[in-house]
């Protein structure tokens, strides 16, 4: 309270000192906003209208991790985060957070097309800090730092490596904060969250109707399941229903695929992998992977295998594709990010994480942070899965 | 002066009149006129429910058969609401069927104009009509939905989605989750997380905040939208719920928990609640299962009673879509015999069974070797033929009540005509405000026309509000509109013009032009590559 009232002061002189008393003003230079020490880049500079800095809501709210959604009939915008919903109506001053009304004093306004929310209030609401600094004329967001508590994460091992690289990032911004990352598949990691034994699960599957019941689940990236076979087998694509008849063991030879004359060595996940589980779905129609196949409890465990072997297959989550084994093209469709983004790969699926009820404290930051932009770009992309957005 | 006293007598007169007789009669002309009083719509719905069902079921209500003895003054809380008859057609390219099946007999009732088989909120041409419940909506009323099948069957589904083919629960799923509705209680989470399109739509609601429930213990001291599913697919009937699911609520608790709800809205509600398995009896020739639901819906419409009667303004229709099974108290065993034949011959038979043809299946054991104790125990039947017990032995997952159903009819002398459903004009029950009553014989269209008329909503503008031709609306502002269909499960329309993209995903009530979400008042409908969207999005394109 006693921050905001500052930075409503500071703004309000810095707009008096400027001179800028109309109420469509844009001051002299454009405030910067840092986000988290970082500043964001915007084509929408801020505006200051009576002494409230109005921020556009699009490129602040998604580098929170927040959806945006704009409704043209009641003239509102939804800003959402894990743990809130902010809905501001347009030139109105009342808002709602998470169902409650508040009122604010200069409302959320369209300027030259734009829509700009008051940055104290959706701060406020989502449980950000917020600062001013004159001489630079900056807007300062704390959102994903002065982090303090500890949380444990467990689940799919597909979710993994980018929960592991965001959750360095933050301990390494958090000095108060600690986030233990463990595997045990997506059925374990479901299974400890609905019994309290961790705090966020992870998951590569879909959850089922009564895991959704007790669960809060928010997709953090797309991903596809590559068919991998080793770098030396001749085999470059399989139709669906060749993919299909090989893991249920209907396919033995390569030869039947167009490969050399060989054994096909079909390598597989452990029962509770959500990868195989959703593999069952999409390609085998629900049916059991061939039970002659042999299991590795971890998605990097098969993929070595699969590459130490010249006449295995076996498949992975297209972030463990590298240059170790071959992803094959399923009916000539390549397993890339265009393709799974727009669902033509036929095995694309989205990666979740969830908490017991809804999300709150550093546990919904910790969600917010994997669905921001600079996790999406930074480490989504970087460890081989597609932005969800 | 002399005339005033002589309106005066005569107002009196009249009114004396009215109080005698208990209730105002409104004909149906009359009832087509915008109506101040009327700020809630109940509609209810006994789906299959044939009118000898309702005389069975109070016959078996008034027996007691401990004594044997019969208190012919009980009544059902439907006895006093019956006021008119109900046409119940049904029409394709303009050529009209007698026998109704419950998808167009929705589409009827919800959006007021007469469909082809298997269609839901659509004509015969295909093309998506509004439906009172979402006009009610558009009006800033709340709306509901109950049933005891999977919300996702045909009635429910006529009031709150628009596809022509009553079999794609997933995809009626999708565009009820969508459509914003403010409660909606009963069966069918499997359809809602176990999905071809792999998306998960319980997420998609607590994300819209929405309270999700699975319980009945879920139901009390609820606020805002919610969600309840109590069963992966169809609820239990009445009679076995208690046994075989006690964590489900029973119709009249989720009419209950609805219109407290609802009710919290200053500008009223339109809510349809159905009583869905009547029919699914009805068909399997089990009077038993007719039975036990049809004491379930007179319970909830005796809830909606109490409630319109103590808040005076609101409306509450309770028909059936159509006649099934041709049940009849007396069969061919009582031709020489139905002049003596005493009410217990029909009802003590059917007084013995604890549960439905459909609940007893769960009491059988994997080999199905307690035929007979449980054909006694729960159905009351003792004295099972060898080629009844192999029928009951042989009868597959899932229809036992197609198999024990007319054992028991035969032992109680109820008559059955069809295994599907029936032609007759189905009874009008109703009641306004001041104990009013619409009269005479209606169409099953009146009910949508007249709710809106009672509204000053007309649903033919809504209609051409919420869902115009996408194709031709844009390509009229010079765009170009191409159908994505490189995700088979998530066909979407891209609409280009300079510099701006608006995509359109099929079965959502969001938009995306140029990366930005934008949040729709009803949803985006694709019928075969063709899709409707509402003036706002239309707008969104210059």
């Amino acid at each position: 309270m006693k921050t905001s009232k500052k930075i409503a002061a500071l703004l309000s002189a810095a707009v008096l000192s400027l001179g800028l008393m109309s109420s469509f003003a844009f001051a002299a230079s454009p405030i910067r906003i840092d986000i988290d020490g970082k500043t964001i880049t915007s084509d929408t500079a801020p505006v200051v209208q009576n002494g409230t800095a109005l921020v556009p809501v699009k490129v602040v709210s998604e580098n929170l991790g927040a959806e945006v959604t704009w409704n043209q009939v009641k003239k509102q915008v939804t800003v959402q985060t894990a743990g809130y919903r902010v809905i501001f109506t347009i030139n109105s001053n009342t808002y709602t957070v998470n169902g409650a009304s508040k009122t604010l004093a200069t409302p959320a306004r369209i300027i030259n097309g734009k829509t700009m929310i008051p940055l104290k209030a959706i701060a406020e609401s989502i449980g950000a800090a917020v600062d001013y600094n004159s001489s630079s004329n900056t807007v300062t967001i704390k959102y994903f730092t002065g982090l303090t508590g500890s949380l444990k994460v467990s689940g799919s091992t597909t979710v993994q490596p980018i929960m592991q690289a965001a959750a360095d990032k933050l301990i390494a911004q958090n000095k108060g904060l600690s986030i233990t990352v463990a595997g045990g598949g997506s059925g374990a990691g479901i299974k400890d969250t609905i019994n309290g034994a961790n705090n966020v699960g992870m998951s590569s599957r879909s959850l089922t109707p009564d895991e959704t019941s007790k669960l809060n689940p928010y997709v953090v990236a797309d991903d596809g399941i590559a068919i991998i076979v080793n770098p030396n087998n001749p085999v470059k694509n399989l139709t669906k229903d060749q993919a299909a008849k090989i893991f249920l063991g209907e396919i033995k030879n390569w030869k039947d695929v167009g490969g050399n004359n060989a054994p096909i060595l079909v390598q597989t996940r452990e029962t509770g992998s959500g990868t195989l589980t959703t593999l069952e779905e999409m390609l085998l129609n629900k049916a059991k992977v061939v039970s002659t196949a042999t299991p590795y409890t971890s998605s990097a465990l098969l993929k070595q295998a699969v590459a130490k072997n010249e006449n295995a297959i076996g498949f992975d989550s297209v972030g463990y594709v590298d240059s170790s084994v071959k992803a094959l093209t399923l009916n000539g469709i390549v397993c890339n990010p265009q393709n799974i983004k727009n669902g033509a790969y036929p095995m694309s699926r989205q990666l979740y994480v969830f908490t017991k009820g809804r999300p709150a404290g550093i546990s919904a930051k910790l969600i917010d942070y994997l669905r921001a932009t600079t996790c999406q770009n930074e480490i989504v992309s970087k460890e081989g899965y597609v932005p969800f957005r | 002066m002399k005339l005033t006293k002589v309106s005066t007598i005569i107002l009196v007169f009249v009114l004396l009149i009215c109080f005698s007789t208990g209730s105002f009669a409104l004909s149906a002309k009359d009832a087509y006129k915008t109506n101040s009083s009327i700020k809630n719509i109940i509609v209810m719905i006994a789906d299959g429910m044939s009118e000898d069902g309702v005389a069975l079921t109070r016959w078996y209500n008034s027996y007691d058969a401990k004594t044997g003895n019969i208190d012919t003054t009980k009544k059902m809380a439907l006895d006093d609401m019956a006021s008119g008859l109900v046409r119940t057609y049904w029409v394709n390219n303009n050529i009209p069927g007698a026998i109704t099946d419950s998808a167009p007999a929705a589409t009827a009732m919800s959006t007021g104009v007469k469909t082809n088989n298997k269609f839901l909120g659509v004509s015969d041409q295909k093309s998506p009509l509004a439906t009172i419940l979402e006009a009610a909506k558009l009006a800033g009323k709340s709306t509901g939905l109950i049933s005891t099948s999977q919300v996702m069957h045909a009635t429910p589904a006529g009031y709150s989605s628009h596809y022509p083919d009553r079999s794609k629960e997933y995809i009626i799923a999708e565009q009820q989750v969508y459509n914003n509705i403010d409660v909606v209680f009963g069966g069918g989470s499997k359809n809602l997380a176990d999905r071809p399109d792999n998306e998960n739509l319980i997420s998609v609601l607590k994300n819209n905040d929405y309270n999700y429930i699975t319980t009945k213990d879920g139901l009390s001291g609820l606020t805002g939208k919610t969600w309840g599913m109590f069963a992966p697919v169809a609820m239990s009937y009445e009679m076995d719920r208690t046994v075989n699911t006690p964590n489900e609520p029973s119709l009249a608790e989720m009419t209950k928990s609805a219109l407290n709800i609802l009710s919290q809205n200053n500008k009223g509600f339109f809510i349809m609640i159905e009583g869905s398995k009547i029919d699914w009896a009805a068909h399997a020739n089990d009077p038993i299962g007719v039975i036990s639901d049809v004491n379930a819906f007179d319970k909830a419409v005796s809830a909606a009673l109490d409630f319109a009667k103590k808040d005076g303004h609101t409306m509450v229709i309770a028909v059936t879509d159509h006649g099934n099974g041709g049940i009849s108290i007396g069969n061919s065993d009582t031709s020489g015999t139905y002049d003596k034949d005493p009410v217990s011959k029909f009802i003590a038979p059917l007084k013995k069974a604890k549960l439905t043809g459909e609940g007893i299946e769960a009491k059988l054991n994997a080999d199905r070797s307690n035929i007979k104790e449980v054909m006694s125990n729960y159905y009351g039947i003792d004295d099972l033929t060898d080629a009844e017990v192999a029928a009951i032995k042989d009868t597959k997952a899932g229809s036992m009540n197609y198999t024990v159903g007319p054992m028991i009819s035969k032992r109680a002398c109820i008559g059955w005509t069809t295994t599907g459903h029936t032609g007759e004009d189905i009874v009008l029950y109703s009641y306004l405000p001041g104990d009013n009553r619409i009269t005479g014989t209606i169409d099953n269209t009146d009910l949508a026309n007249i709710s809106a008329a009672m509204w000053n909503i007309n649903l033919k503008n809504v209609t051409n509000d919420l869902y115009k031709t996408a194709k031709t609306t844009f390509e009229a502002k010079g765009a170009t509109v191409t159908v994505d269909g490189s995700n088979p499960e998530n066909v979407q329309l891209v609409v280009t013009k300079g510099s701006n993209t608006l995509a359109i995903p099929e079965n959502k009530n969001y938009v995306i032009l140029n990366g930005s979400v934008y949040e729709i008042s009803s949803i985006d409908v694709n019928i075969d590559g063709t899709f409707y969207v509402p003036t706002e999005v239309a707008d969104l394109i210059k």
